[in-house]
């Protein structure tokens, strides 16, 4: 059925013209209590964050500095002794990420070259767009640089996150979307993969990352 | 578009069937409570749950009330982000115009994200007809895919089968013993899984919302499988019913809050994917092609009717299933239609009107309401219930016909209400007896035989309370507050 | 202050202590109260199987019957809560009626809704030293939103041990012609109900419905306990007599 003759059974329907303007509103988003809503300390939204995330299973540490951060990751990378690494080309901090990647550059998989290794592959280090305080969540924008299977495939996602992405809420983050043309994905992400669906039995990482690893600098 | 499963069976057959079923009910219960629980702690922990509910409603009304406008923008945005647009008037079009794309890609295999759209045209069938392969990833999809089943829960889809089931399903399908361990069963659905998202050329997802300001499509999932469907395959195909719409992002937020809590208690699910046109030509995964199909599928037929508009607000949580005392006795299977519960009991009679047996699906429910106080955009399922008993009573005649118009010709009276009364006493005295036994007489009406299937008859040796009245009064008058 | 009952067919028919216990409990709190013989019912049994026009011709019934009155109140949530819903669906094309039927919601009142929010009592100075527990039917908490004023009552009475009823919220499965059409459906969620009314212990279920409670005492004396049955009405009377002598 072609575009016209669909909507304008649909306006028919309604009992009115089809409409060229855009309709009135008086309600638009989220009840205005809650539009007003911010967390106005960043150490209170780090700590919201932080809380929300544990909660759902996401593995958090704090580090105060860039270089306990970089030590971080490294520890965090000796103990998953992974065979495979996938991560995004260019970072905000991609001289930190690299830096310690250096010591695994044989581990590093090229998703193009080798397709199947990539979705099989242990870990996936991402940074993030923005992050929300109140559920917990990671933002990550899809570009040439940044693919969206590095925070899907492995096993383990160790995302960077600095403390200035973090929002109170959601609201917050849509709307620096709004206007513009979007990311073609942009992914919220709330703790590791999950499912209940046999018998009620909650297991982790189905599809997606079992093991969600967040290290945020404050 | 035939949407029953068992059209050789009545509902009332179905639902015995299933009210035998032990395993079955003792599941649904276990797992319909424990999400109900879990939205009721989500919710209260809101605070303010009614007013983010009644902004739904606002949303969600406002929408549908201006439909095409928002359609005619999403589909704008859509073309400009690199998509294509089609629209299909009903699930035999929105099958035609799916298989026309896969057969162009020459697909030999088709991944799937759970969407109930899909199972309203059928979509596996189709493709299955012309030797393409239709894969559902959702674990519970997949459990009920390999099982030949149909969902019974529109979150939940294997809600009925127990883990020694899925192990047996799971174990044939792959030549050997599965263990009937949850993190076995997973496991191996995720490594079955994988080598189908690396074949599959085309993914195939449903829509939760979709965003007329940019022509975005929103996914909600928690196992990552719409994630997989969305970045490996060349080619993706959403099929969205035509209400899926919101305006813009910020309304998005609401839906977002409404959504997780009230389907499975969660404050957001592990996974909200906002896609906006297929990948851009210098990223490195994604879809290279986005087809969008948009479907009415007897939508449309509620537009402008008063009484079922609302129905479109819908936004398939699944909550008032949770909450219906009907579905928890029965599950899903015993409504055999594509939707099952309350928003099945109102929507699939309603999608598809010249179908006399699933007109009868209005008859599942003692109209209790709990849909309605549970449901995140305050549709009133209830009322939609007695409409539609209405609009079926209207075309039928039968007994039932005939004993409420006795009815009303008795009860508008009080004269013959009160003759008839008395009557009917009299046969309880000679019949009912203290209520534990019954005449032969009786026990023959069908009505009486359902009544004792679990309960006995009421019972009352005293007057009436009009035939006490009188004295009652002239007591209080006297002021002998007789104790 | 000029008080009209609504006395549902039910508790005319079958239940006439229910009736009498809530005109004596009315009248004690000084209330003239007055019976219309004309009315017979609210038409919702024909209403909920889909018969408007049927319900329609016995809803006129209520209009005239209580044209007159000050209040009308009526010891069923659910018929209550039919008027108050769906009188304005039932008379929607016929403006006269409409008229009548807007005045007659203002002033329908459920019982223990009367009592808590327009009389503003809720201690009725009554004992009933027993173990209760009390099943909010649908239509009355749903419909109508009563849902603190018979616990408000419940509490104010001496020496009454009120359990909480497991999944309370739940349907009793009733449901008019449900329970006879569905028949095994209402059948299985009478027993869950009774089920967690057994698990409670109580001696005494006390709803404000007589259909649920019909529902339920048709389970309960089928499965032979002795639990009491009663409308919040008759625990009330029974509660406040007790306290007299
Ligand atoms: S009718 Fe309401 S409660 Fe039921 S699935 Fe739709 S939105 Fe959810």
């Amino acid at each position: 059925m072609n575009r016209e003759a669909f909507l304008l059974h649909l306006a028919k329907q309604l009992g009115r013209p089809e409409i060229r303007n855009p309709p009135k509103r008086e309600q638009i988003g989220a009840p205005d209590h809650w539009k007003s809503f911010v967390l106005p300390r960043k150490s209170e939204r780090v700590d919201r964050f932080c809380q929300e995330a544990r909660t759902l299973g996401a593995e958090v540490h704090c580090f105060e500095t860039q270089q306990q951060l970089q030590e971080g990751l490294q520890a965090l990378l000796t103990s998953l002794k992974p065979q495979s690494i996938l991560r995004w080309d260019h970072t905000e901090c991609p001289a930190m990420i690299d830096s310690v990647l250096n010591r695994w550059k044989s581990r590093i998989v090229d998703p193009i070259a080798d397709p199947s290794q990539a979705l099989h592959a242990d870990v996936g280090i991402t940074t993030v767009d923005f992050a929300i305080a109140d559920t917990g969540t990671l933002v990550l924008c899809s570009d040439e640089q940044k693919s969206r299977g590095v925070s899907l495939f492995p096993a383990h996602h160790i995302a960077i996150v600095d403390a200035d992405q973090i929002r109170t809420r959601m609201g917050e983050v849509l709307a620096e979307f709004r206007g513009g043309k979007p990311p073609s994905a942009i992914h919220f992400i709330t703790g590791p993969s999950r499912s209940s669906d046999i018998e009620n039995d909650l297991s982790i990482g189905v599809h997606g990352p079992a093991v969600l690893h967040i290290l945020v600098k404050v | 578009m035939h949407m029953l499963l068992n059209t050789d069976q009545s509902l009332t057959q179905r639902s015995e069937h299933a009210l035998k079923d032990s395993f079955l009910r003792q599941a649904v219960q276990f797992t319909t409570e424990r999400l109900r629980e879990k939205k009721e702690e989500s919710t209260n922990a809101l605070g303010d749950w009614e007013l983010w509910r009644e902004r739904g409603r606002q949303i969600r009304a406002h929408t549908i009330q201006y439909l095409d406008y928002y359609l005619d923008q999403f589909a704008t945005n859509v073309e400009q982000a690199g998509g294509q647009v089609y629209f299909a008037k009903d699930g035999v079009e929105a099958a035609k115009i799916a298989l026309e794309i896969a057969k162009e890609k020459r697909a030999k295999k088709v991944v799937k994200s759970k969407s109930m759209v899909t199972e309203e045209v059928e979509i596996n069938t189709v493709f299955e007809k012309e030797g393409i392969a239709c894969v559902e990833t959702d674990l519970g999809e997949y459990i009920v895919q390999l099982a030949k089943q149909t969902p019974s829960h529109i979150i939940i889809p294997a809600i009925h089968q127990t883990r020694e089931q899925i192990a047996q399903l799971f174990s044939a399908e792959q030549g050997k013993a599965v263990s009937t361990d949850t993190k076995a069963l997973t496991a191996f659905a995720r490594q079955k899984l994988r080598e189908a998202f690396a074949q599959a050329e085309i993914g195939m997802t449903g829509c939760n919302f979709a965003i007329a300001e940019s022509g975005s499509v929103v996914l909600f999932s928690n196992e990552g499988n719409i994630r997989m469907v969305t970045t490996l395959p060349k080619t993706q195909i959403v099929m969205m019913g035509m209400e899926r719409m919101v305006p813009t992002w910020e309304d998005l937020e609401v839906m977002a809050n409404l959504l997780p809590r009230s389907a499975t208690g969660q404050k957001l699910t592990a996974y909200m994917s906002i896609l906006t046109g297929p990948k851009r030509s210098d990223e490195k995964d994604g879809p290279e092609e986005l087809h969008i199909i948009i479907v009415d599928n007897g939508r449309s037929k509620q537009l402008g009717d008063p009484k079922f508009q609302a129905i479109l607000h819908c936004i398939r949580c699944g909550a008032c299933l949770n909450v219906c005392p009907v579905y928890r006795q029965i599950g899903g299977h015993a409504y055999g239609s594509v939707y099952p519960g309350p928003i099945g009991a109102v929507l699939s009679p309603l999608l598809n009107p010249e179908d006399e047996q699933v007109q009868e699906l209005a008859d599942a429910s003692s109209l209790c309401g709990a849909c309605y106080d549970a449901c995140p955009v305050q549709i009133p399922l209830h009322d939609m219930l007695v409409y539609l008993r209405e609009r079926r009573v209207k075309t039928q005649g039968g007994i039932e016909k005939v004993a409420f118009r006795g009815y009303s010709a008795i009860f508008r009276h009080q004269a013959t209400f009160q003759w008839m009364m008395k009557t009917l006493r009299h046969v309880q005295k000679w019949s009912v007896k203290d209520g534990s036994r019954w005449s032969s007489f009786l026990s023959r009406l069908p009505i009486v035989q359902g009544w004792v299937r679990s309960r006995r008859l009421p019972y009352s040796t005293q007057r009436s309370f009009r035939e006490q009245w009188k004295m009652l009064q002239k007591e209080l008058e006297e002021g002998v507050d007789n104790q | 202050m000029k008080v009209a009952i609504f006395i549902t067919c039910l508790v005319d028919q079958f239940f006439p202590n229910v009736g009498i216990s809530m005109v004596r409990l009315l009248h004690r709190q000084g209330i003239h109260v007055d019976f219309p013989t004309n009315q017979t019912c609210c038409g919702q049994p024909a209403f909920n199987s889909g018969y408007t026009e049927e319900a329609r011709r016995v809803a006129r019934t209520l209009l005239d019957a209580f044209e007159d009155a000050d209040y009308v109140v009526s010891p069923s949530g659910s018929c209550v809560g039919m008027i108050h819903q769906y009188y304005p669906y039932l008379f929607q094309d016929d403006p006269e009626n409409l008229k009548r039927v807007e005045n007659l919601i203002d002033k329908t009142y459920e019982f223990s809704q009367f009592l808590v929010n327009v009389l503003k009592v809720s201690d009725l100075d009554a004992t009933f030293p027993h173990r209760v527990t009390y099943h909010p039917s649908c239509h009355g908490s749903r419909l109508l939103g009563i849902k603190q004023e018979p616990l408000q009552l419940l509490k104010q009475i001496k020496g009454i041990h009120l359990i909480p009823l497991p999944g309370q919220e739940d349907c009793c499965g009733f449901g008019g012609t449900f329970s006879v059409k569905m028949s095994g459906l209402s059948s299985a969620m009478v027993k869950s109900k009774c089920d967690h009314i057994l698990e409670t212990h109580a001696e005494v279920l006390v709803g404000t419905d007589m259909g649920c409670l019909m529902n339920i005492e048709g389970n309960l004396r089928q499965r032979e306990t002795s639990i009491r049955v009663l409308h919040l009405a008759e625990l009330l009377f029974e509660g406040v007599n007790a306290h007299v002598t």
